[in-house]
């Protein structure tokens, strides 16, 4: 088990050597330079020599394969690099807004347990009920909607008319309400959707009538047989959806101003920032890879038939 | 019965939801019939304002990159001269300036001037100031052309690189705003400037918290703290304004500005801006070389309908410089909507539609260009242009790219879209300079004009504002009659508030913002 472990944690290292590869080139590729379009950016015409000088001081002129190889040098040491944009460490940028995004993705699987398991098994249990319809509808209605259009009408329903919430910023719980519920609205609605779905499969199966010809109500066999089991059938992607929510949900983010990693990598992917661009590579290879782990270990301890080495079949 | 609990459950949320939209609807009758209007009466002492700027540096030191645009903005730091609403010169920390030679400025230092820790500001500390940014900015180390300053008393004198008339309005940049150098401060988080405010707090990209300088030589402000919060997409500033979070913003989505003008509760104070939005045609093709085609192009364009199009955020441009700067407008041949002259001109350019296709040939070979452009914001304003264009038998096909830069350092191109900031720093050398004189580093169209060269030497060496307003429209008039290029439309400032803020300053270039008139009323 633990050489197991070991060697899934070891298997991060040439995908991130790969992934890192691929994005330096596609960013070497493109043809603009990150000098230019940050003067760009503050809607000046950067002066020719200025850049050039910029560029040489930066080492942007070096060949593809000697800027990889000063990066991974670098990385080597521990150190990724200083931001163009921020000019401070990787490290630094990154320490200050993983904490923010931690929150956001925390807040968001909250409600979306919260509400997505309990909606999800009603819906299975209630099947073509009133509620399964109203829920039906919602929950199609929130996976339909762009992240941005439901944040804006949370901003204005919230903020602008109720004046109950602030509408951006990152901070305190107030500021993590909004942008929490555009993103769990949109989860949970999604979730409510499998949940509904393999709950309904595994009430065809017969240990439900079994169940009930032995006398278990049909609420009792539910709560302890159908939940666990259409449960793991999502586990895998309810894993995958946390890995995105921790790599930032960037357009909720950008709307609501929240300092996280994902408006941090979009900031830096506008402007060329090669060093943070890489240093969220990394940090986005790290999560899945860890992510996949948990949720394969996960199952091994919920799901005896997939035990590693041959549990009792 | 679990049923039934359900229903009234679902009932109870759907009567709670109802109410929920009443009270929206009620709400939003009391806005539209609430008291507001201009902003009138008497301004209240000590009050805070909660302002939104649309972009921060990462620190607020004016001599590193472009912070000092967001410190000029917020009221924290100055210059020796300013640029005021009508792109005039006018004296801030500088009282007077005497010119001694073609090279030799005398400025004269305000008497009780102090920076924020009470300490006075004279000559020394402007050019141990001016010293600092020029050694650690790149932009200062050759945008004023300074080549040695002397201080003594109040009286600060510069010489210049090479006589240069644009000297002033270059020191006006916010990177030359004059803070204390000392060993020790904290520049880029609390920078001891002039400005009627003060820094308290500093988040990177977050917020800026200031508080009035009440030794301020102008007077203070009847504002006692600000904060400043960055806000970068342009809808959330709208919605904080609408919310109330914010007073005062700078810029919204232009799609919102007619929400803001019809309600009562908000006023839009809006000036046309310095950047214009240009085609510049590469000379090198072998069409627009012909100055009939170029001129053709200018006229196809409905100028008045470009700006219907694009909505409130712009105003029609049709010659190099806006209308509301001192370089007569007004007098100019300029740019306008003429298809029957267009016509004309491209059959004196030899052009006729001899496949009757509606696009005109020469030799054989259609009139068919290149339009590249980078700012996809350009889209719907272009797609005009191409239609306009067609309407006339020119064929414009559209190409969109992700480097302008690029293309223009290959002169792959046949005809450009871009933006210029046109009066940087409210005077006209730097755009004409860099943009259209033979050899310029800018000048990607090889666009060459012996008397306009001449003109921009002269303009280095005309210091008095009336000589370079005859230049400059001396120069305008050649760029007009050559179509050196078409100018579309300019872009427009906007300040919106509540219209419980005061006295805002519409000042068409954006890095003012913050003023120590700026106030709230009782």
């Amino acid at each position: 088990m633990k050489k197991y472990i070991a060697g899934r944690i070891l298997f991060v290292i040439p995908i991130m050597l790969i992934l890192s590869i691929f994005t330096f080139g596609l960013t070497y590729l493109s043809p603009s330079d990150p000098v230019t379009l940050y003067y760009q950016s503050m809607g000046t015409k950067p002066d020719k020599e200025m850049v050039e000088r910029k560029k040489e001081e930066l080492g942007l002129n070096d060949p593809f394969l000697v800027q990889y190889g000063h990066w991974i040098e670098k990385v080597l040491h521990g150190d990724l690099g200083e931001s163009y944009k921020y000019k401070t460490s990787v490290w630094s940028e990154m320490g200050k807004r993983l904490p923010n995004t931690l929150i956001l993705t925390g807040a968001t699987v909250f409600l979306t347990i919260l509400f997505a398991v309990p909606l999800g098994i009603l819906c299975a249990a209630y099947q073509n009920s009133f509620l399964d319809y109203l829920l039906r509808l919602i929950s199609f209605l929130g996976v339909s909607m762009p992240s941005f259009w439901v944040g804006t009408l949370l901003m204005y329903a919230f903020g602008v008319r109720l004046h109950l919430l602030p509408i951006m910023g990152s901070g305190d719980l107030a500021h993590l309400i909004l942008p929490a519920a555009t993103l769990a609205f949109w989860m949970t609605s999604l979730y409510i959707r499998r949940l509904r779905g393999s709950a309904l499969e595994e009430m065809n199966k017969d240990y439900m009538i079994g169940g009930m010809a032995k006398g278990f109500s049909r609420a009792s066999i539910i709560m302890k047989q159908v939940l666990p089991n259409s449960l793991l059938s999502v586990i895998t992607m309810f894993g995958l959806s946390i890995g995105s929510l921790l790599g930032g949900a960037t357009i909720v983010e950008t709307i609501f101003e929240w300092q996280g990693v994902g408006k941090m990598a979009v900031d830096a992917i506008s402007l060329k920032d090669y060093p943070i661009i890489q240093g969220y590579v990394l940090w986005m290879a790290v999560i899945y890879v860890s992510i996949n782990l948990i949720v394969d270990l996960l199952y091994q301890f919920l799901d005896p038939r997939i035990r590693l080495g041959g549990g009792k079949s | 019965m679990v049923k039934r609990k359900l229903i009234t459950l679902v009932l109870i949320l759907a009567l709670a939801g109802t109410m929920m939209l009443a009270g929206c609807g009620s709400s939003s009758s009391e806005d539209s019939t609430a008291a507001g209007g201009q902003p009138a009466g008497e301004i209240a002492q000590d009050s805070h304002i909660n302002a939104a700027l649309y972009w921060f540096g990462t620190s607020l030191d004016p001599a590193e990159e472009y912070d000092g645009w967001t410190t000029c903005r917020a009221g924290i730091t100055e210059t020796l001269v300013t640029v005021d609403k009508n792109y005039e010169l006018q004296p801030l920390l500088a009282e007077s300036w005497e010119q001694k030679d073609d090279v030799t400025w005398v400025m004269h230092i305000r008497e009780g001037v102090t920076f924020h820790d009470g300490t006075p500001v004279d000559a020394a500390a402007v050019k141990a100031s001016f010293e600092r940014v020029m050694e650690k900015q790149e932009r200062a180390k050759d945008s004023a052309k300074i080549k040695s300053m002397e201080a003594e008393g109040q009286d600060i004198t510069f010489v210049t690189e090479e006589p240069f008339g644009a000297f002033l309005s270059s020191i006006s940049e916010p990177m030359y705003s004059v803070v204390k150098v000392e060993d020790g401060l904290d520049y880029a988080n609390a920078p001891i400037a002039t400005g009627p405010f003060k820094v308290t707090g500093f988040k990177v990209n977050e917020t800026i918290d200031t508080e009035r300088y009440d030794g301020y030589w102008n007077g203070p402000s009847s504002v006692k703290t600000m904060k400043i919060t960055c806000i970068e997409e342009d809808s959330t500033r709208g919605l904080a304004l609408q919310s109330g979070e914010q007073d005062v913003v700078q810029r919204v989505a232009n799609a919102d500005l007619p929400n803001f003008q019809s309600d009562s509760n908000f006023q839009v104070v809006d000036t046309t801006g310095a950047r214009v939005r240009i085609i510049i045609p590469n000379m090198q093709n072998k069409f627009l070389q012909d100055v009939n085609v170029r001129k053709a192009i200018a006229d196809s364009i409905d100028y008045d309908s470009l700006v219907k199009i694009l909505g409130e955020g712009v105003t029609n441009a049709q010659a190099p410089f806006p209308k509301t700067s001192p370089y007569g407008y007004d007098e100019l041949d300029k740019q306008a909507y003429n298809p029957g002259e267009a016509a004309e001109l491209l059959k004196k350019a030899g052009f006729t539609d001899s496949d009757g296709n509606g696009f005109v040939d020469k030799d054989g070979e259609e009139l068919k260009l290149t339009l590249t452009y980078q700012m996809t914001d350009y889209t719907s304003m272009l797609e005009a242009v191409q239609s306009m264009a067609k309407e006339c038998g020119i064929n414009i096909e559209l190409k969109l790219t992700d480097s302008i830069e690029a293309v223009e350092e290959k002169k792959d191109f046949d005809l450009i879209c871009t933006n210029w900031q046109v009066l940087s720093t409210g005077d006209p050398q730097w755009f004409l300079e860099n943009m259209y004189k033979t050899g310029a580093q800018n000048n990607c169209i090889s666009y060459s004009n012996e008397e306009l060269d001449g003109i921009i030497n002269q303009l280095s060496t005309a210091f008095e504002p009336e000589d370079r307003q005859k230049l400059t429209i001396e120069a305008e008039k050649i760029l007009l009659a050559d179509s050196a290029s078409i100018y579309l439309v300019g872009e427009n400032n906007f300040v919106l508030a509540n219209t419980k803020v005061q006295n805002i300053t519409p000042y068409p270039i954006d890095y003012y913002f913050v003023d120590n008139g700026m106030g709230i009323s009782k």
